[in-house]
C-alpha cells in the first residue's frame, strides 16, 4: 500500500499549526493590552473594545500594533535563515547570529549610521539593503574561512569561522559607537540589542514583501533541499544543481537574516533553536518545515517581547537579552549532544 | 522507466575521463543494448568511479561523447539526466537521521514538479523499490541504527526508486553478506530481463564473469572488453592486477 513520505508528519502539522496560530493570536492580544509593562485590561483592551480615544489609537496604530506585527516578521525571518542553513550545511548549529551573518548586517547599518547619518534620508530600504550587504560579505567570510583548508565544510570549521567573524563584527560596531555622539549612542545601541519599537509601518510592509518573496522561493525549492541529506554528489545524483542551490541558499539565508538585523538589530538564538523546535515537532521534510518555521519563530518572539517589557516594568529590556537567556542553555545541550554523539 | 529490449542504451565514442591535467583515461569506445549488465573491473586507482561519475554527468568528459538513448549527455539538464541514468555511489555522505522511506522517496526527486508534491506513480515507484529490496520492515528506521548491509540495501532502492533506464552501481555488493549478495544479482537480472542497462563496478573477477553480460577491464591502456569465453581471460586478468596469474579465480 502506498504511504506518503510525510504521512507521520501531515497527521501534526495541522494540528501544531492550528496551536501556534492560536497562540500567536493570544500574545499578539497580550502585547496590544499592555500598558506600562503590565496587562492592564482597564487601560488596555477595555478601552480599544469600547472605542478608544484618539491618542490610544496613535498608541495602538502606530507603536503596538507594528511592534507585535515586527516581532512576527522578525521571528519568521531569523526562524526561516537558521531553518535553511542547518539544513544545507547539514549543521545542527548553523544560526545567522552563531555565524557572523547578523553581525555583519549589523556592522554595516552601524557604519552607515556612524559615517552617514543622513542617509536614512534616502528610503526606507536603504538600511535593509546595506545590511544585506553586510551579510553577504559576512556569509561569504565564513564560509570561506571555514573552507581554506580546502575541502568540505565541516561542523567545527563552521563554527570557528563564525565565531571569528562575531568577534571581528563586535569590535568593529563598539569602535564605530565609542565614536558615537550620546544621542546617536542610545538609540542605536537599543535598535542593535534588539529593539523593535522603532520601526515604520512602511519598514515593515517592505519586509513583509521581501519575506514572503524568500519563502516563495524556498517553498519551491523544498524538494530540492531535502536532497541535502544526501550530501553534495547525492544531490547532484538526484538531479539538483547542489552548488547552485547552495550558493542561492546562502543569498537567501543572508537576505532574511538582514531583514531582521535592519528592524530589530541583532537578535541570537532564535534561528537556533526554532528550526529544532519544528523538527522535533513535524520532522525534518522541507515542504513541511518550511511552512511551520515561520509561525513558530514569530510566537517565539512575541513571547520574548512581551517578556522584555514585563520582567522590570516600567523599564523595558532588549528583546535581545529574553532571547539570549533562552537560547543559551538551548545552544549549551545541543553542543553537548554533538560532542556525545562523537565519541 | 524501461528501454525497449536491445535498443542502444549507453554509448560512449572515444570518451577520455579523469581530473585534467593529471588523470587522463581512455579512450573508451562502447555501445550498451537494453537490458544488458556490464561489470567493470579494474585495479584499484583505473579509474572505475571515475569512469561512473562521467557517466552521470557529475564530471565532464575530458573527450569523446556519452550518449544515453541517443541523446547527448551534455544536452540534459539535471533532472533530465537523472531520469535517464542512476548512480549507487560508493562512500555517500548520508544524513543518517533520515528514516528508509525518506531515503528511498528522494530518488523521486527528479519526476516532481515545482511544490515537490508527490503524486501517486511516486509513491508506487517508492513502494516498489521497498518491496524489491526487501526493506518494507525496515521503511520507518533512521540510517543510522541499520546495519551497513541494510543500508546498502536502502541506497539502492533509492537508486531504483529513480526510474531510471540506465542504473550506474558502483560495488553495489559492499556490506551485504553472501545470501544478500545472492539476492541482489537475482535482482540486476531481473532488472536486466525488464530491459534496465546496468554498469557495476566489481572487486570480483568471478562474480562479474558469472552475473554479468559483458565484462570490461580498465588499466593502464584505458579498457577494452574481455569476451566471458576468450581463453586468455586469466593471464589479461593477472595482468591488469599486476598478480600471478594463479590468484585468479573465475
Amino acid at each position: 500500500m502506498a504511504v506518503r513520505l510525510s504521512a507521520r508528519v501531515s497527521a501534526y502539522l495541522w494540528p501544531v499549526g492550528a496551536a501556534v496560530l492560536a497562540l500567536s493570536a493570544l500574545w499578539v492580544a497580550v502585547g496590544l493590552g499592555m500598558h506600562s509593562g503590565a496587562v492592564a485590561f482597564d487601560a488596555g483592551w477595555i478601552e480599544i473594545i469600547q472605542g478608544p480615544s484618539c491618542s490610544m489609537r496613535d498608541i495602538l496604530l502606530h507603536g503596538r500594533l507594528p511592534r507585535a506585527v515586527a516581532a512576527l516578521l522578525v521571528g519568521a525571518a531569523l526562524s526561516l535563515s537558521g531553518l535553511l542553513l542547518q539544513g544545507v550545511t547539514r549543521n545542527p548549529l548553523a544560526d545567522p547570529f552563531l555565524l557572523g551573518i547578523s553581525g555583519g548586517a549589523g556592522l554595516a547599518v552601524v557604519a552607515l549610521q556612524s559615517l552617514w547619518p543622513r542617509a536614512v534620508d534616502l528610503g526606507p530600504w536603504l538600511i535593509p539593503a546595506v545590511a544585506f550587504g553586510g551579510a553577504l560579505l559576512a556569509m561569504l567570510a565564513v564560509l570561506h574561512l571555514a573552507q581554506a583548508g580546502g575541502g568540505r565544510v565541516s561542523l567545527l570549521g563552521l563554527i570557528l569561522s563564525g565565531v571569528v567573524i562575531n568577534a571581528f563584527c563586535a569590535a568593529l560596531i563598539t569602535f564605530l559607537m565609542a565614536r558615537a555622539d550620546p544621542f546617536r549612542l542610545r538609540v542605536t545601541s537599543t535598535w542593535l540589542y534588539g529593539g523593535l519599537g522603532f520601526v515604520a509601518w512602511s519598514h515593515l510592509l517592505g519586509v513583509a514583501l521581501v519575506l514572503l518573496g524568500c519563502w516563495l522561493f524556498l517553498r519551491a525549492q523544498a524538494h530540492r533541499l531535502n536532497t541535502f541529506g544526501l550530501g553534495m554528489e547525492g544531490a547532484a545524483s538526484v538531479g539538483v544543481d547542489a552548488r547552485m542551490l547552495l550558493r542561492r541558499s546562502a543569498y537567501v539565508a543572508s537576505l532574511l537574516a538582514a531583514l531582521a538585523v535592519s528592524v530589530a538589530g541583532l537578535l541570537g538564538y532564535v534561528g537556533l533553536i526554532v528550526p529544532h523546535v519544528v523538527r522535533l515537532a513535524v520532522g525534518r521534510d522541507f515542504r513541511v518545515t518550511l511552512p511551520l518555521a515561520p509561525f513558530v519563530g514569530g510566537l517565539l518572539l512575541l513571547v520574548a517581547d512581551v517578556g522584555a517589557r514585563m520582567a522590570f516594568a516600567p523599564e523595558e529590556l532588549p528583546v535581545g537579552v529574553i532571547t539570549a537567556v533562552i537560547g543559551c542553555p538551548v545552544l549549551l545541550a545541543l553542543l553537548s549532544a554533538q560532542l556525545r554523539g562523537r565519541r | 522507466m524501461s528501454s525497449p529490449q536491445g535498443k542502444t542504451c549507453l554509448a560512449l565514442e572515444g570518451l577520455c575521463w579523469g581530473y585534467a591535467p593529471k588523470l587522463r583515461l581512455g579512450p573508451l569506445s562502447l555501445k550498451l543494448r537494453a537490458g544488458e549488465h556490464v561489470a567493470v573491473l579494474g585495479p584499484n586507482g583505473a579509474g572505475k568511479t571515475t569512469l561512473l561519475r562521467t557517466l552521470v554527468g557529475d564530471l565532464e568528459p575530458l573527450a569523446g561523447k556519452v550518449e544515453i538513448s541517443g541523446e547527448a549527455l551534455e544536452t540534459l539538464s539535471p533532472p533530465q539526466r537523472a531520469r535517464r541514468v542512476a548512480l549507487l555511489a560508493q562512500n555517500p555522505q548520508l544524513d543518517l537521521e533520515l528514516t528508509v522511506r525518506e531515503l528511498v522517496a528522494l530518488g523521486r526527486t527528479p519526476h516532481l514538479g515545482l511544490w515537490g508534491r508527490e503524486g501517486r506513480s511516486d509513491l508506487e515507484a517508492v513502494d516498489r523499490a521497498l518491496t524489491r529490496c526487501d526493506l518494507h520492515a525496515l521503511a520507518l528506521r533512521p540510517l543510522g541504527a541499520l546495519s551497513g548491509g541494510e543500508r546498502q540495501r536502502a541506497r539502492l532502492a533509492m537508486t531504483l526508486a529513480q526510474g531510471a533506464q540506465l542504473l550506474l552501481l558502483d560495488e553495489p555488493t559492499t556490506h551485504l553478506d553472501l545470501r544478500r549478495r545472492h539476492e541482489l544479482f537475482s535482482l540486476l537480472s531481473e532488472l536486466g530481463q525488464q530491459g534496465l542497462t546496468l554498469v557495476s563496478v566489481l572487486h570480483e573477477p568471478a562474480e562479474a564473469f558469472r552475473e554479468a553480460t559483458r565484462v570490461l577491464l580498465l588499466g593502464a591502456d584505458g579498457g577494452h572488453e574481455v569476451a566471458k569465453d576468450d581463453p586468455e581471460r586469466r593471464d589479461l586478468l593477472a595482468a591488469a592486477y599486476a598478480v600471478p596469474v594463479e590468484r585468479i579465480t573465475l
